[in-house]
């Protein structure tokens, strides 16, 4: 491992976080055309974030010393699962996990927000927290076996660059069932996980159906800040790995500058075409009733299920 | 050996180890049956902690080559009293030990459940949990075993739980039974009682009868681990029991149960490829312990039963490895010793955050006298140090980095995921043992979460939780030190799992290579990823704290009203989602009672163990309608009875005629 390829893995896990808000104002951007309105910038994530984080923040007079953890906490599992994702080029920075651990730290994540929503003691944060473990459940065991059927389609074992490289190589012979199977699994998983309609609303603090938002609802200025930080970049991560892990095709093996530009090229389009099927399923469906939920997530963990099945069967 | 400059003969150090580890135990049993006085079980107790304390050094003395082999000097008709101690057995005892001495010292500190009876029962329970563990007589085996049941049964005692004891005596002997009958068995088929002989006996039982006999030496230790159907003692006796009795049965009398199952099935019986099938019988039943384990949790509304379904879930994940141990050994070894490694880690890995968690939970009701986790909350700002020591425990059990828990249940992910075997039906099965294993993991966080989020985060629910009683002094002391065991096997765990892997090894005989490392398919440094966390987490932290504003402290936003206790959401509230969407599975533990009082009408859900109403009930009436009938020809007139012996006779001479 050279020099220039550390910098360049830490560089891409830069990007990846820098580009995060980006990629949400693109969603909201697209959302505002499609729905005949102009829209804000798509830099006013940027400028949200900015003024949150300068503001004064109040905190709940129940909340203990883990309250004003949180957001750190959120943020640090996010900056470690951007180090492990593959972006523009295969190989990552950070060799202290597999996707094993990976789903771990997603759990990490999730864990600590609902432990932050039931600090408050308010109605709203318990509402949320409790729905959020019921889709929890489901979509967890989901996200880890369509990963774990990458893996044991590619052989690659447990790294994420390796099944990112293997599918790669095999180019469109890698397209199976399987793959199919689970990467339609982690679509539904990556809208579920990410708190976007039809599981949840992520522009509203008023519906009594919020999830995300619900237990977001104590924080403010510099907390808030970092925790939809933190949101942003769990979804910039799943729509990363949605297309370099179960998309590969285009991503950059190798160091030289052809590769890395049709890598970035390539991710660039496939962020694009995500952030486009993400605002046109936010645009045409409406949002479920919560205990509709539980059916589409079901659908989600058989359809990764059958995946993985399929590999054996087939 | 030379020790301090003087020379020693290795078997007087071995003589002098058991000596010291055993006398004072048995010292304090004697004191305590005598006396009565508190000054004295403090006494007892602190036998207790030196006995544990010298039984630590089991592992260092085994490292250093001493051959651990002793007979009791008691003389005996039956055969002799052997103890002897291999490499697994040594790691078993000293780890159990450490765990058995923090709680002993929790018990002196705490000074709920001390007593000079309790504190000489505790020094019997230490005897009976090191002799079990270190037998290698048959006889040794199933007196320390039947001594570890009564000890249990008599050290949970507390007020008026009767119901309780006897349900886990009932199905404590029954496996006690189960295991007489097993041991004895294979005690006249290897024609020898001393176990260290019994060498793979599979092949002159047959694997029919190995089979069987698995299945008896897992179900039999199983009535102690909670294992489908004979859980039902463990929420009962959790909650009503002293609760270092409850922390004791739910760790250390776990770890002796596993590390026995280890040893009979996998040196003593010995495994060959005829006896796959069972293991399939055993990974479906632990997959329903689970899975029922994990279910039931969510609906508790006492900690201490959250908790015991919680150990039930965990120990049927230890079982489910050594089932899958059992399929792979013969195909692929190091698959093998890599889930046995899994199973045996989170063993250890279990009897540390359990208790935690149970002491902690306990230093709760103690100091607020509250049980119903749904009138709790808000403690992490009165009792500060106690939420500080209980949030890592719930980490731990929660599988969250870098934590102990984590890294067990990451490495049984990592075993599952290993299997690239031939066999088609093992390729069908991996993946839905993975989703079981995902789904329990799950539901099990949701329960952490609401342990600690309804018990220490929030607004309290009641008065007794505004000002609670200030903690005991010192009984900090050891749940710290068990937080700090939590973090730090999480992040020394690749060395832990060697040891455990060379143990393994020798137990079974396998040749040392391939190492169980070959077969990770993953890579996961414990220390690099667990210093990562914390690291990132402080920089962040203070690098965010510089120039921000000062806080300001407000009352929860509450939509312009004022909030009551009750204005937050419930306990049984957070996880009723959940059951809506499992409900077929607890098909009518639904109970709704309702009190139709002139001004407050109360509904209040309960949830009962269909175990103990559609089986234990039913088979419970069913003996004792027996026993009645039979009672009935007992009238007790002299007359009947010379009517019994007259048909007797007859119908004997009669058969004698006959034949």
């Amino acid at each position: 491992m050279n020099p220039f390829e550390i910098v360049l893995m830490a560089l891409q896990a830069a990007a990846l976080m820098a580009v995060s808000p980006l990629v949400v104002g693109i969603i909201r951007k697209i959302k505002a055309r499609m729905q005949n309105k102009v829209g804000a910038s798509v830099l006013q994530p940027y400028r949200d974030l900015r003024k949150m984080f300068r503001k004064e923040s109040a905190v709940s007079e129940n909340a203990s010393f883990l309250f004003r953890l949180i957001p750190y906490v959120c943020l640090t599992s996010m900056l470690l699962l951007a180090a492990m994702t593959p972006f523009v080029y295969t190989q990552v920075i950070a060799p202290y996990a597999d996707v094993i651990a990976m789903v771990y730290i997603f759990t990490m994540f999730r864990f600590a927000m609902v432990l932050g929503g039931l600090e408050g003691g308010s109605a709203f944060g318990g509402m949320g927290s409790s729905r959020e473990v019921m889709m929890s459940v489901l979509i967890e065991p989901a996200l880890l076996i369509s990963i774990m059927t990458l893996s044991a389609m590619t052989g690659a074992g447990f790294d994420l660059s390796a099944i990112s490289g293997s599918i790669n190589a095999r180019g469109a012979a890698a397209i199976c069932p399987a793959l199919l199977l689970a990467g339609t699994s982690f679509v539904i998983t990556m809208v579920a996980e990410n708190t976007r309609v039809p599981f949840d609303n992520p522009d509203t603090h008023l519906e009594l159906t919020m999830v995300h938002e619900g237990m977001l609802l104590e924080y403010s200025g510099r907390g808030l800040a970092i925790m939809e930080f933190a949101s942003m970049v769990r979804l910039t991560i799943f729509m990363a790995l949605l297309g370099t892990l179960f998309f590969p095709w285009g991503t950059a093996m190798a160091m030289t500058a052809a590769e890395l530009s049709v890598s970035l090229l390539a991710i660039t389009v496939k962020m694009l075409a995500i952030a486009f099927g993400i605002a046109l399923l936010e645009s045409t469906v409406a949002k479920m009733r919560v205990f509709r939920m539980p059916n589409m997530l079901t659908a989600s963990f058989a359809l990764a299920l059958m995946a993985m099945v399929s590999l054996y069967v087939l | 050996m030379d020790v301090l400059g003087f020379h020693f003969q290795d078997t007087v150090i071995v003589a002098g180890f058991f000596a010291a580890t055993l006398v004072p135990a048995l010292v304090g049993i004697v004191l305590g049956a005598i006396f009565k006085s508190n000054k004295v079980a403090n006494v007892v107790a602190s036998l207790c902690i030196v006995s544990c304390a010298v039984s630590v050094s089991t592992y260092p003395l085994w490292h250093l080559g001493l051959a651990l082999e002793y007979t009791l000097p008691i003389p005996s008709a039956i055969g002799e009293y052997r103890l002897a101690i291999d490499q697994l057995t040594a790691c078993m005892i000293s780890f159990s030990s450490v765990i058995f001495m923090l709680i002993v010292v929790h018990v002196v500190k705490s000074t709920s459940d001390s007593g000079c009876r309790y504190s000489a029962l505790l020094n019997a329970l230490f005897l009976a949990c090191f002799s079990c563990m270190s037998a290698d007589s048959v006889l040794v085996l199933l007196f320390s075993w039947e001594l570890v049941t009564l000890t249990t049964f008599l050290l949970s005692k507390k007020g008026n739980n009767d119901h309780a004891r006897w349900m886990f005596f009932a199905i404590a002997h029954l496996g006690g039974m189960v295991l007489i009958c097993a041991y004895s068995f294979m005690a006249s088929v290897a024609g020898t009682q001393v176990l260290s002989q019994w060498d793979g006996l599979s092949s002159a039982l047959g694997h029919w009868t190995s089979m069987a006999l698995i299945m008896a030496i897992v179900m039999g230790f199983g009535t102690k681990l909670g294992l489908i159907p004979f859980h039902a003692w463990m929420p009962d006796l959790y909650a009503t029991a002293p609760i270092h009795t409850a922390t004791l049965l739910s760790t250390v009398c776990s770890n002796v149960a596993i590390l026995m199952v280890f040893k009979t099935v996998f040196s003593y019986i010995g495994i060959t490829a005829a006896l796959t099938p069972i293991a399939f019988a055993i990974v479906i039943i632990a997959v329903a312990t689970a899975l029922w384990g994990a279910l039931e949790s969510l609906v508790q509304r006492e900690p201490k039963k959250l908790l015991a379904y919680s150990s039930m879930e965990n120990m049927a994940l230890v079982v489910l490895c050594m089932a899958l141990g059992i399929i792979y050994i013969v195909e692929s070894p190091a698959l093998a010793k890599l889930v046995l490694v899994a199973g045996l880690l989170h063993t250890l890995n279990h009897s540390v955050f359990k208790s935690l968690m149970l002491m902690s939970i306990d230093t709760v009701e103690d100091c607020t006298g509250e049980k119903n986790i749904g009138r709790m909350g808000g403690l992490s700002r009165t009792l500060p140090a106690l939420s500080a020591v209980a949030i890592i425990g719930i980490l731990a059990m929660a599988a969250v980095p870098p934590t102990n828990g984590f890294v067990s249940e990451w490495l049984m992910i990592q075993s599952l995921m290993g299997a690239d075997l031939e066999s088609k039906g093992m390729s069908l099965v991996i993946p839905l043992i993975l989703a079981a294993v995902g789904i329990c993991g799950m539901m099990m966080a949701a329960s952490y979460a609401r342990l600690y989020g309804f018990i220490f985060l929030g607004r309290p629910r009641s008065e007794a939780m505004e000002n609670p009683r200030p903690m005991k002094r010192g009984t900090i002391l050891p749940l710290a030190l068990l937080a700090a065991l939590c973090l730090g096997m999480g992040l020394f765990a690749m060395t832990i799992m060697d040891v455990l892997a060379a143990s393994i090894v020798s137990l079974i005989g396998m040749p040392p290579s391939p190492g169980y490392r070959s077969v990770m398919s993953g890579e996961l440094l414990p220390l690099v990823l667990g210093t990562a966390v914390v690291a990132t987490v402080a920089v962040l932290y203070w690098a965010s704290k510089r120039g921000a504003q000062p806080e300001r402290e407000v009352p929860t936003w509450s939509c312009g009203e004022d909030l009551d206790e009750n204005m937050q959401y419930s306990s049984i509230g957070f996880t009723q989602p959940l059951v809506k969407v499992f409900h077929p599975f607890y098909g009518d533990t639904t109970v709704v009672r309702e009190t139709k009082d002139s001004k407050v009408r109360t509904v209040i859900i309960e949830f009962v163990e269909p175990f103990v109403k559609y089986l234990y009930k039913p088979l419970g009436a069913l003996l004792t309608g027996i026993s009645e009938r039979i009672g009935k020809t007992q009238t007790g007139n002299i007359q009947t009875y010379f009517a019994y012996v007259l048909i007797t006779l007859v119908v004997t001479l009669l058969a004698v005629r006959v034949f």
